[in-house]
């Protein structure tokens, strides 16, 4: 595989030309095995695979001709044939009470051509996948293949190694109408699946009778292996949770087109990975090369202006020009300070990729405590009240010295960006909860971010007041960043000359990572 | 060319601080006009014939010096609206340099395609001396 990778990376974008073309070639392909579709059971009961199948799932298409014709052989070496009598099938008939076979699992599709595994309907991953999950198995009618299982939880899926994925198609049932029904196909290349099943006298599958083999009543035989692949399928009326199941064979032939098909959406599926993986590398090359202009622009300037004004002070003091050197050292000071910002928030932006994400127990409305604590003398400084509305909160799976960074730039931004013209400018922190996430909202009736910044929030060395403070225009980015590692989100609302809001949301508790 | 006038356009107070006192050193002369962005410098620029009715034959400034990174309006917007003042006649004889604490080359060649732009200084030369010839080469 990794050589048709490498081959795979050395040739462009034609590919998307090949797959054109077997796409249509696939198409005709399928549109001509539809048409000679042959059903094996009786004529009230035929199953008529119109060519209604959608264009995206050709690929199983020809599973579904498989299955008719497959279903024909059975149906030979069972000695039943098209001309078969409904009786003959009316005691194949069997219902199955709603208690007795509950379909305990579902199939997940992680690729477009493959299922990968078939899961107990506990995973879950189950919960995605809709059609069939709550099924439960019975034949309200006579049944409409030649063999149909019910699958028991027991009996199914292990080594199970399978190709399908769901379809669609239009069946003809007795009265003449025409339902959709939903397709599953399932080639077994493990041959385990169909281990055996048993219709009772009545028609009634027991769960005892489970590891038996199928047959007319009365009479058990083995399934016998026909082609290349043995396969089960499963089908069910979309409007309704009855679903049958029926068995057949791949011959060679159809598996050779169907493994055709799935080498081409194999081939599709790497050169979308790569192109999107290249697409992300452009990206973050783009934005680093953004980031070390702009960081290499924002730490020469102030280290340029220290060289100017050094030079004048030297002058100054020549001079015995005093005031003037007093201020040109105050100067120096500002530039120092600027720079010592500036590389403190480049090093925690960095280290906002390295650090450790959400793996402690963290008391958020604590932490948010000793944040207003760390900011208590700023606040007072710019004359700012902090208000806090604090919910009860679980402690959360989470980060302390992510969450400490991401409040402590929030409230003194908030703080910093006070509006002083207001009569009473005011912070007000508050927490609260809901089903699955924490909540920490800061609010303030500051200057607020004006409109055409709102966009590039979180770009890094954006300054929405450059006129005001020292600001790196590194905080916000910082602080997106550590929410992204946390798996939170973040959420700023604001009004130029109102104030601004912004919440961030953080999962109670966190699997894996 | 003699030099008239200079406009200082630069978003740091400390820039056109330093700027301004290494232009007065060079020639206590010259008329200094200053902006903090690209937006306040065109506008200043534009109208004509008030400019010229207060500063004279100072207005429009000989030379224009220009930083690159600015809030509101940065150099290269300026630039591009400054093309199409630079068309008139009025405009014609005023010449600029970038100033900046960038050298990227990138900057260089896109400042070059206009061609009114006669220069680049880093931020800062080491003497008046330095910035006077690099000014001299540009006027």
């Amino acid at each position: 595989m990794n050589l048709l990778r490498e081959k795979l990376a050395s040739i462009s974008q034609a590919h998307n030309l090949i797959w054109l073309v077997i796409v249509v070639f696939g198409s005709l392909f399928t549109y001509y095995f539809n048409q000679n579709a042959k059903l094996i059971t009786a004529n009230e009961h035929r199953l008529a695979f119109e060519a209604q199948v959608l264009p995206r799932y050709a690929l199983l298409s020809t599973s579904i001709d498989a299955v008719n014709l497959r279903l024909n052989a059975i149906a030979s070496y069972l000695g039943v044939t098209d001309q078969a009598s409904e009786e003959t099938f009316s005691q194949y008939a069997l219902r199955l009470g709603v208690e007795q076979t509950e379909v305990e699992y579902c199939w997940v599709s992680l690729q477009p051509f493959v299922v990968h595994s078939l899961l107990d309907r506990s995973d879950s991953r189950c919960a995605e996948f809709s059609p069939l999950q709550t099924s439960n198995v019975f034949f309200d009618e006579k049944p409409r293949a030649l063999l149909s299982l019910p699958v028991h939880s027991e009996n199914t899926v292990k080594g199970f190694a399978v190709a399908v994925v769901p379809l669609q198609a239009l069946i003809t049932d007795k009265s003449g109408s025409d339902k959709l029904h939903e397709f599953l196909v399932l080639m077994d290349t493990s041959r385990n699946l169909f281990q055996s099943y048993s219709i009772s006298d009545n028609g009634i599958a027991s769960t005892e009778a489970i590891g038996q083999y199928v047959s007319k009543p009365g009479l058990t035989f083995p399934l016998k292996r026909i082609g290349a692949f043995d396969f089960v399928y499963v089908a069910k009326p979309v409007e309704s949770d009855v679903a049958w199941f029926g068995y057949g064979s791949l011959s060679l032939n159809a598996l050779i087109w169907s493994l055709f098909f799935a080498m081409a959406l194999y081939v599709r599926a790497i050169i979308y990975q790569r192109s999107e993986v290249q697409r992300q590398v452009d990206i973050r090359t783009e934005e680093l090369s953004q980031f070390s202009y702009r960081a290499s622009h924002d730490l020469k300037s102030p280290l340029s202006n220290i060289g100017g004004l050094v030079r004048f002070a030297q002058q100054d003091a020549r001079d015995g020009n005093a005031a003037e050197l007093d201020k040109n050292l105050a100067k120096i000071a500002e530039h120092v300070t600027r720079l010592q910002n500036l590389v403190g928030d480049i090093l925690d932006l960095a280290m906002s990729d390295v650090k450790a994400g959400a793996n402690e127990w963290v008391d958020l409305n604590r932490l948010l405590e000793v944040t207003i604590d760390n900011n208590a003398a700023q606040a007072s400084a710019h004359g700012v009240t902090v208000k806090k509305n604090f919910a009860s909160l679980p402690d959360i799976q989470s980060s302390n010295i992510r969450l400490l960074q991401i409040m402590d730039n929030l409230v003194s931004n908030a703080i910093k960006y006070a509006d002083q013209s207001k009569p009473r400018p005011t912070v007000t922190i508050e927490t609260k909860m809901t089903d699955d996430e924490a909540v920490v909202l800061v609010t303030d009736n500051g200057i607020g971010i004006p409109d055409q910044h709102m966009e590039d929030l979180f770009t890094v060395f954006t300054r929405f007041h450059p006129e005001h403070g020292q600001g790196s225009g590194l905080g916000l980015s910082i602080v997106k960043r550590h929410v992204d590692k946390l798996g939170g989100k973040i959420r700023v609302e604001s009004t130029e000359q109102i104030g601004t809001a912004i919440s961030v949301s953080l999962p109670l508790a966190r699997v894996g990572k | 060319m003699t030099i008239q006038s200079i406009l200082i356009v630069d978003d740091g107070e400390d820039d056109r601080y330093i700027i301004r006192r290494y232009l007065r050193e060079i020639d206590s002369s010259w008329h200094l006009f200053e902006a903090r962005n690209g937006r306040e410098a065109l506008e200043f620029l534009s109208d004509f014939e008030k400019q010229r009715t207060e500063y004279q034959h100072k207005f429009p400034p000989t030379l224009i010096l220009l930083d690159i990174n600015m809030p509101v309006m940065d150099g290269f917007e300026f630039l591009q609206e400054f093309a199409k003042l630079h068309q008139s006649e009025k405009y014609q004889s005023v010449v600029l340099a970038m100033i900046s604490s960038s050298d990227r080359g990138e900057d260089k060649a896109k400042a070059q395609q206009y061609p009114f732009v006669k220069g680049f200084i880093e931020k800062w030369p080491e003497t008046a001396e330095s910035l006077h010839e690099q000014i001299n080469a540009i006027v």
